[in-house]
């Protein structure tokens, strides 16, 4: 189950997110794709519900999908923006 | 950190009272680092983050001309701040809780904007708001108005 630190202020900017750690006071922005891949994760909690639920909504293979999100998870954690099963 | 040295010397020689607020802004901000970096998020929002009154009074030019001096010694205690990364969020969290024995009770805001160039990067800043003034302890007041924000 992915989580989201109770540290992380959220924030909308247009189409994309804005992530304020305040822990170490860094920001980190999230594209437009990245922000509605980081709002399933916060809502669903699970990469497989993510990559079925965004292949209901865009037009690509399942496998490209489950190779992006896992990329982002990755990128996410290291940053400590998400925590739990990042496996 | 030794070219820095003859700038503290100087203060002291020219008043020692600066050396002192200056001493004291470098304990707090200590203060908000260690507490960012040890304490749970939950605790730091209820104490450190914890919102002003809304309804706080705007305060008067002699007011907001001793905050801009204490933002700038505040400034200048960053350089010599053990930790490293973004200043903005423990500079606005320090002027606040220097201020609070003042009887001023500010708010911290975040805010953010699109870059308009090439990089398509978002700029992000904190400060703090006091009634309808906007303190900025990290950079230029100007610059805020374009900012998103976010609380």
């Amino acid at each position: 189950m992915i989580r989201i630190p109770e540290s992380l202020a959220v924030s909308r900017l247009d189409d994309e997110l804005v992530l304020l750690d305040e822990k170490t006071g860094r920001y980190f922005g999230l594209n437009p794709v990245g922000s509605r891949i980081f709002q399933l994760l916060k809502d669903l909690g699970d990469r497989e519900e993510v990559v079925a639920a965004l292949h209901v909504e865009y037009d690509a293979p399942e496998e490209r999908l489950r190779a992006d999100v896992a990329a982002l998870i990755d990128t996410l954690s290291r940053r400590g923006l998400i925590a739990g099963d990042a496996s | 950190m030794r070219a820095m040295l003859p700038e503290l010397r100087a203060i002291r020689r020219s008043n020692p009272s600066v050396l002192i607020e200056l001493c004291r802004l470098w304990c707090i901000l200590l203060y908000v680092d260690a507490r960012l970096g040890l304490l749970p998020a939950r605790w730091n929002r209820r104490f450190l983050f914890r919102r002003g009154s809304e309804a706080a009074a705007t305060p008067g030019p002699a007011i907001l001309a001793k905050l801009a001096r204490i933002a700038a010694l505040l400034r200048l205690a960053t350089r010599y701040r053990l930790r490293s990364g973004s200043p903005c969020l423990c500079l606005a969290l320090a002027l606040k809780a220097r201020i609070y024995p003042l009887g001023l009770r500010a708010s911290v805001v975040y805010g953010a904007r699109k870059r308009s160039d090439i990089s398509r990067g978002i700029d992000a800043h904190a400060w703090l708001e006091l009634g309808t003034a906007k303190i900025d302890p990290g950079g230029d007041l100007k610059s805020l108005r374009a900012f998103t924000t976010f609380r």
